[in-house]
């Protein structure tokens, strides 16, 4: 990995077990402090599970998580106050208009109001959500849902965030803002940490990934290491052992001569 | 189906329209028994539950069904059948309201993609929508009614028509409903607007128990059914379709033959024109883009206002003073917390206002109150659903989870309170008894704050999910039923049994003649003293059980 740099998340040994499926085998994973990282891999590949135990939210059947040094699974206050987080699948409150949502999130964080008030207005701004600040967050579309939750995510300007799909169902406006954004607070010495299966993307963003399939880290380190002298795309189908054939021996009849079919 | 059988010319390319056309009828009745096989076979907790369901609703409607047949004969009997006629039709055409979103056979915007013909579309749709206990269950009831409002061979005659006619248009009814607001239902704001027909329906519902308790308890006391008060609204109800068809069969047993055919037709007719509306928004609907998203949405009250700076200065500071903010806006803007606390709210009301109507009113009634609404902490995190991933991330330390659950206390204290008061000095004003008036808000205010604890403390042993984005009505996911209720039955067991020491403070000093009054600090404090120590017990555990809460709260 090169120069030894401090660690922002060292995952132990984590596993995960639902019933049958075990979603988690094994993870270790150390992601160096002010890194931009890039969490790939297919879906149901365990990435949303690997994040969840990481943040807190979801219980390691095994396995330890450091943020900063900080265990979150024995003392959650500490590691909890220093990240954000914006979460898949899961929702906000949203029957409290963008505004409201950012003061609420903020006095769960115990942070002044005033305080609260001027960031909130300001990251509103930044992601063009300035208009919608007063509507209810139902009433959003998918852009700008994940635009107020990135903002939610970054108002106590923690050291760490971790963003799960952060760009899924984004229009390319809205992920320009979000990517200018991310890119700042990265800049600055932040970790970033974000979950994606676009590969162009996270080529652009990250300097650092991690390949995840089935359950378990199958590469990760620098974005040169790992992708070699291939685009990531490449990389990332042979490591995961995608074929490429399309199904080429069935499906004959698809886009076949239509005369005789209904 | 018959019309495009009978009227196909010997065309081939019109046949195997024909045989298309069947299919797809086929295709979409099947679709209804396959949604409803699969979505029982979900968990065995479901499927008993349809089943039980099912069968109580069966037997439930044949009772009612035995019960109004039984007055065959009896004087106003023939009112009380179209009244019941009337009350079912009100049902079916409300019926969209609470369901639509649970049948997804019944909602043609999930079918615009596929090439289909809007009229074997709606005839599939008719068809399916006949699959189910629904209709059974108006058929049985129509019978009943039937048979109350004969009398003679002619009347029986008209009934073999009347009946199937008044249910295949109750089953039109209810579709056409759906489908003309299938827009409306299945956007955001159509179903919070559901929310208000819903509520309006229950407390109709209510009111006509409340007819009906009157109406027996004049029995009980008068001696005999009288049923007299019925008759002006069955002279104008006769003529109204669908429940005019029962009408016919009165008439025709009255000998009247021009009338009945006219109420017959006047069903008829109805039924045309519902299949028709129905057909006009099929045909519509499968054109027409989704435009819920493109209206503007409304922006709430402004934040910066004076308005809320002036409010949150009434708001206790720090976590709970933002749960309790949280909280209130969610009672206002959440249509699963408002259902909540307005059934909450009117079913104390309907209470109070049978006793008055009963003539047993006394401000005991507004123990009720305080029962009902100490259980709106019940189930607290799922009502976050998995927004309270936001709840898991930022409670770090006792202090938090108790100002937590603090904030969210004092919301539901805030229009829990004032709401007994006023309801207790009512009471007391209508029964005159103003002497037990701070006894029984003591105790009314003790079951409050009973409640209130138990509530919170089952909220973190005993989480559980609640249906994302479907009725607010459901309160539970599928398959957790028996949990909820379970919850339910044992919380309000709890509650009471909590609040018997107050209980026998206030029966000693009632026996020793003793100064009642002493209940209304004794009850404040005790129900405080409870939900205080609810609110230790429940936090040192939600700390422990963050992640267990999120995992079962989350909607599936």
């Amino acid at each position: 990995m090169g120069t030894p740099q401090p660690a922002a998340v060292e995952i132990h040994d984590l596993w995960k077990r639902f019933g049958q499926q075990i979603a988690v085998a094994g993870v270790r994973l150390t992601l160096p402090a002010g890194a931009f990282v890039g969490l790939v891999g297919p879906n149901g590949a365990g990435k949303t599970t690997i994040l969840s135990m990481t943040t807190g939210l979801l219980r390691p059947d095994h396995g330890t998580v450091l943020i900063h040094g900080a265990d979150v699974w024995r003392d959650p206050a500490a590691a909890k106050a220093g990240i954000g987080v914006l979460p898949e699948g899961l929702r906000m409150f949203e029957r409290l208009s963008g505004r409201e949502l950012l003061q609420y999130n903020g006095r769960l964080r115990g942070m002044p109001t005033a305080e609260v008030d001027r960031r909130a207005g300001e990251l509103l701004r930044v992601l063009d959500l300035d208009g919608a600040g007063g509507k209810l967050v139902a009433d959003y579309s998918t852009g700008m849902r994940k635009k107020i939750g990135l903002a939610a995510a970054l108002l106590h300007n923690p050291s760490v965030v971790f963003l799960d799909e952060p760009f899924e169902g984004v229009d390319p406006v809205s992920a320009q803002t979000i990517r200018g954004v991310l890119k700042r607070y990265a800049a600055a010495g932040s970790t970033v940490v974000f979950s994606s299966h676009v590969m162009e993307l996270v080529e652009q963003l990250c300097d650092w990934v991690a390949v995840v399939n089935a359950g378990q880290i199958v590469a990760h380190g620098p974005l040169d290491e790992v992708r070699g002298d291939r685009s990531l795309h490449e990389a990332f189908l042979s490591l995961v052992g995608a074929r490429d054939d399309g199904g080429a021996e069935s499906l004959g009849w698809l886009g076949a001569d239509r005369g005789g079919a209904q | 189906m018959t019309t495009a059988a009978t009227t196909a010319p010997r065309d081939p390319a019109a046949d195997r329209q024909v045989a298309a056309d069947r299919q797809v009828v086929r295709a979409l009745v099947s679709l209804k028994l396959r949604l409803l096989r699969n979505g029982l076979r979900r968990s065995g907790g479901r499927a008993a539950a349809y089943v039980v369901g099912s069968v109580g609703g069966l037997l439930a409607a044949a009772g009612v069904a035995v019960g109004i047949a039984a007055l065959h004969g009896h004087h106003g009997a023939k009112d009380a059948a179209l009244v019941l006629a009337t009350a079912l039709t009100l049902a079916w055409a409300a019926l969209p309201l609470f369901l639509f979103t649970s049948d997804e056979s019944a909602d043609p915007t999930r079918l615009t993609m596929l090439p289909l013909r809007p009229r074997p579309l709606l005839r599939g749709m008719l068809l399916a929508a006949l699959v189910g206990p629904g209709p059974v269950v108006a058929l049985l009831l129509l019978s009943g009614a039937a048979v109350a409002a004969a009398s003679g061979a002619a009347s029986a005659v008209v009934a073999v028509v009347a009946v199937p006619l008044t249910a295949l248009t109750l089953v039109t009814l209810s579709r056409a409903v759906a489908v003309g607001n299938a827009r409306l239902l299945s956007s955001r704001r159509g179903r919070d607007f559901a929310v208000f027909g819903g509520l309006l329906f229950a407390f109709l519902i209510q009111g006509a128990n409340i007819l009906f308790q009157s109406i027996s308890h004049q029995a009980r006391s008068g001696g005999g059914l009288d049923l007299s008060a019925l008759a002006p609204w069955g002279d104008v109800l006769r003529w109204v379709p669908p429940v005019s068809a029962l009408g016919a069969v009165r008439s025709a047993g009255e000998g009247s033959w021009a009338p009945a055919a006219a109420q017959l037709l006047e069903t008829v007719a109805l039924l045309v024109l519902l299949l028709r509306w129905w057909l006009a928004c099929l045909v519509r609907l499968m054109v027409t883009a989704d435009s819920s998203t493109l209206s503007a949405a409304p922006t709430v009250s402004t934040d910066s206002g004076r308005r809320t700076r002036w409010a949150a200065r009434l708001l206790p500071p720090g976590r709970a003073g933002a749960a309790m903010q949280r909280h209130l806006r969610y009672a206002w803007r959440e249509p699963r917390a408002k259902v909540a606390i307005f059934s909450g709210v009117g079913m104390t009301l309907v209470f109070c206002l049978l006793s008055a109507v009963q003539g047993w009113a006394s401000v005991y009634v507004v123990l009720v109150g305080g029962l009902l609404l100490g259980l709106q902490m019940l189930n607290l995190f799922g009502m976050d659903g998995s927004a309270f991933w936001l709840i898991a991330l930022t409670l770090n330390s006792p202090g938090d989870a108790r100002a937590e659950l603090r904030g969210r206390m004092l919301a539901a204290a805030c229009y829990a309170v004032p709401f007994t008061a006023v309801l207790s000095v009512l009471a007391a004003a209508l029964s005159g008894g103003w002497a037990d008036l701070p006894e029984a808000l003591g105790l009314t205010w003790a079951l409050l704050g009973c409640g209130f604890g138990m509530g919170i403390l089952l909220s973190v042993l005993v989480p559980y999910a609640m249906p994302a984005g479907g009725s607010p009505m459901q309160n539970a996911a599928p398959g957790q039923s028996g949990l909820v209720l379970g919850n339910m039955l044992g919380s309000m067991v709890g509650v009471l049994a909590l609040t018997v020491p107050l209980g026998a403070l206030a029966v000693t000093l009632h026996l020793a003649g003793g100064p009642t009054w002493v209940v209304l600090p004794a009850g404040l404090l005790y129900g405080a003293a409870v939900a205080a120590l609810g609110i230790r017990i429940a936090a040192r555990l939600l700390l422990r059980r963050l992640p267990e809460i999120l995992g079962s709260v989350i909607e599936r």
